[in-house]
């Protein structure tokens, strides 16, 4: 899974590389783009490796503590809190979902 | 390559489809004629998936010109014509060779039917010699065709290649044309969107694409994978799926070396004949002035064992003599090789590891069933033109296991791994599995298995009556690797 920064200015690409170290502490093979690419083709990027999860992080999103989820083959999810998105995301690495 | 000449018996065999397409092959030689009549053809049977026929001609005959050969067949196809069967003299057929007239569509002049006088003599005395003329043209062949040119529902020319005639490289060099036929063309639509789907699901595309693996030939060598992190990361989640799995079903997990003592693989019997072209030829510790003496005492060493199981075979009364002055001399060559260093092997199996690890503690029969694991890295020294992606390969990670039990467990034990197997194919979405369960003593039920083990001789069929609800019935159409079927596949042995 990756998580992906909407430009790439402070504190914003802390927030994020954040959130990628509290993953890979669960052992989620979680991974940054912290680049200062249009979000569009970093999206379109992730698309074409086939990364499962994304996790798109704007100033406003960080500023509600929030993460706007994209899933390979579903498309955007929408915002929600961190903490529940990581916690989804543990959940369904544990129980193998697809 | 072409093989053998087929006998009468692989003719009877043929299906209907390999009628159909040979019949195809006639067709397609007309219309090659009609185009260049002076083509001189060789042998034109079916193939796995499709046909093709050798031919001789000044013309280099590329895809461009698939499409008027397909309209010249369609109107060969579209005159209906019967496949009338002729049978001739030896001598017959010898005038009609230097005539010409043999795959040809009338007489030709100078330009004798060379191949078909080749094809001839090889057509043993007391068969009888036939020809099969369809329109204009006149083959010598012994079929079996359709009946008429007009069975043929669709057909298509696929490839061009080149051949030595008979497969021999020092005979002339012919160029084979590659088709293929179907009863109707749904048939042969479904045929080329399955060629499609196999392409763009070939895993060595993917893999390339995805930078799952790559194979270095170079530095690396070949049939030697190199799994980069994202590969890396799909073995990774594998083997954790199975160490779940097999932790679940009570497996303990062991960790062996990936090489070994020549004396293991002649006690395990793999070698000196079982593997020894799958293996890597031996790393020898043995020192410079060693070696010629060292390749002596191996040499012996191998003939004596392959004398011994051939005295075991015939029944080692009869002749105790011998057996115990070859054993006493294995014995001393064992001594000398000991003195001199050894040889070690790149494992191409796991089991006599896991044999060692059985014999490194005294066991009892509490200890049973006793069901080692491991993620065993194997080395098997495949030809290099048979190497294929990551179906064919020289290293593999193999998930084995081995199991101990007593002959009371084993059908528990046996219904357990089968379980399992399920489970994975279950998560795989794997339909297609045949299983073939291969016995040391080539037993047909659990009881004769319980019999003193000899040599891994006869593999046997048997497994249905002892699983009954376990087996499930084979199906052909779709596996994992669409279009060939690999049919490689190795389970755990239980012992
Ligand atoms: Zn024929
Ligand atoms: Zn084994």
């Amino acid at each position: 899974m990756r998580v992906l920064t909407i430009g790439d200015e402070e504190p914003l690409v802390s927030y994020a590389k954040g959130i990628v170290q509290e993953l890979r502490a669960h052992m989620v093979r979680a991974e940054g783009d912290y680049g200062n690419d249009k979000i569009n083709g970093k999206i379109q990027q992730a698309e074409q490796s086939k990364v499962h999860t994304m996790l798109v992080i704007g100033s406003r999103d960080m500023a509600a503590g929030a993460v706007s989820v994209r899933v390979h083959g579903k498309g955007n999810l929408g915002a929600k809190p961190k903490a529940e998105v990581v916690a989804e995301i543990l959940a369904s690495v544990r129980e193998r979902r697809a | 390559m072409q093989a053998e000449r087929k006998t009468l018996d692989d003719r009877n065999k043929m299906t209907d489809l390999e009628r159909l397409r040979h019949s195809c092959a006639h067709v397609m030689a007309t219309a090659i004629l009609r185009l260049w009549p002076d083509a001189q053809f060789a042998a034109g049977p079916p193939v796995e998936n499709g046909f093709y026929y050798d031919v001789d001609l000044q013309h280099r005959i590329s895809p461009e010109d698939f499409a008027s050969i397909e309209a010249e067949m369609k109107k060969e196809i579209k005159a209906n014509n019967v496949f009338e069967r002729i049978v001739v003299t030896r001598e017959q057929a010898i005038k009609d060779s230097d005539s010409g007239r043999l795959g040809g569509l009338g007489e030709r002049p100078g330009n004798p039917s060379k191949f078909k006088l080749g094809n001839l003599a090889d057509i043993p005395e007391g068969e009888a010699i036939t020809y099969f003329k369809n329109g204009d043209f006149m083959d010598l062949c012994a079929g079996p065709h359709v009946m008429r040119t007009g069975n043929i529902g669709a057909y298509k020319l696929t490839s061009v290649a080149s051949a030595y005639y008979k497969g021999d490289e020092k005979n002339p060099q012919l160029q084979r044309i590659y088709g293929t036929a179907f009863k109707n063309k749904t048939e042969m639509e479904a045929y080329f969107k399955m060629l499609e789907e196999a392409k763009r699901r070939d895993h060595r595309k993917i893999g390339s694409e995805m930078g799952l693996y790559a194979i270095d030939t170079e530095y690396t060598g070949p049939g030697l994978p190199l799994w980069l992190p994202k590969g890396g990361a799909i073995l990774e989640e594998l083997e954790k799926l199975a160490k779940e799995t097999e932790f679940h079903a009570g497996y303990v997990r062991v960790k062996t070396p990936h090489i070994a003592k020549e004396k293991m693989y002649l006690t395990s019997g793999h070698l000196p004949l079982l593997y020894k072209d799958s293996m890597f030829p031996p790393i020898s510790l043995l020192e410079e002035n060693d070696r010629a003496r060292g390749e002596q005492l191996t040499r012996r060493k191998f003939a004596i064992v392959d004398e011994l199981v051939k005295l075991k075979h015939e029944g080692e009364s009869a002749n105790p003599e011998r057996v115990k002055v070859l054993e006493r001399e294995s014995f001393e060559i064992g001594l000398e090789q000991d003195a001199l260093g050894e040889r070690y092997y790149l494992k191409a199996m796991n089991c006599p590891h896991h044999h060692r690890i059985f014999a490194a503690e005294p066991r009892s029969y509490r200890d049973l069933p006793l069901r080692l694991a491991e993620y065993g890295t194997c080395y098997r020294y495949e030809q290099s033109g048979e190497l294929f992606g990551l179906m064919r390969v020289r290293s593999l990670n193999m998930n084995d296991a081995h199991i101990y039990c007593t002959p009371e467990q084993f059908a528990q034990e046996f219904n357990a791994v089968n379980e399992m197997y399920l489970k994975y194919f279950k998560i795989f979405g794997i339909e297609t599995t045949g299983r073939r369960l291969t016995c040391r003593c080539g037993a047909s039920s659990a009881a004769s298995s319980r019999s003193p083990p000899t040599r891994w001789t006869s593999p046997s069929r048997a497994g249905s009556g002892w699983c009954t609800g376990t087996r499930i019935t084979p199906t052909r159409r779709r596996c994992a690797f669409t279009g060939r079927r690999w049919a490689r596949m190795r389970g755990s042995s239980a012992s």
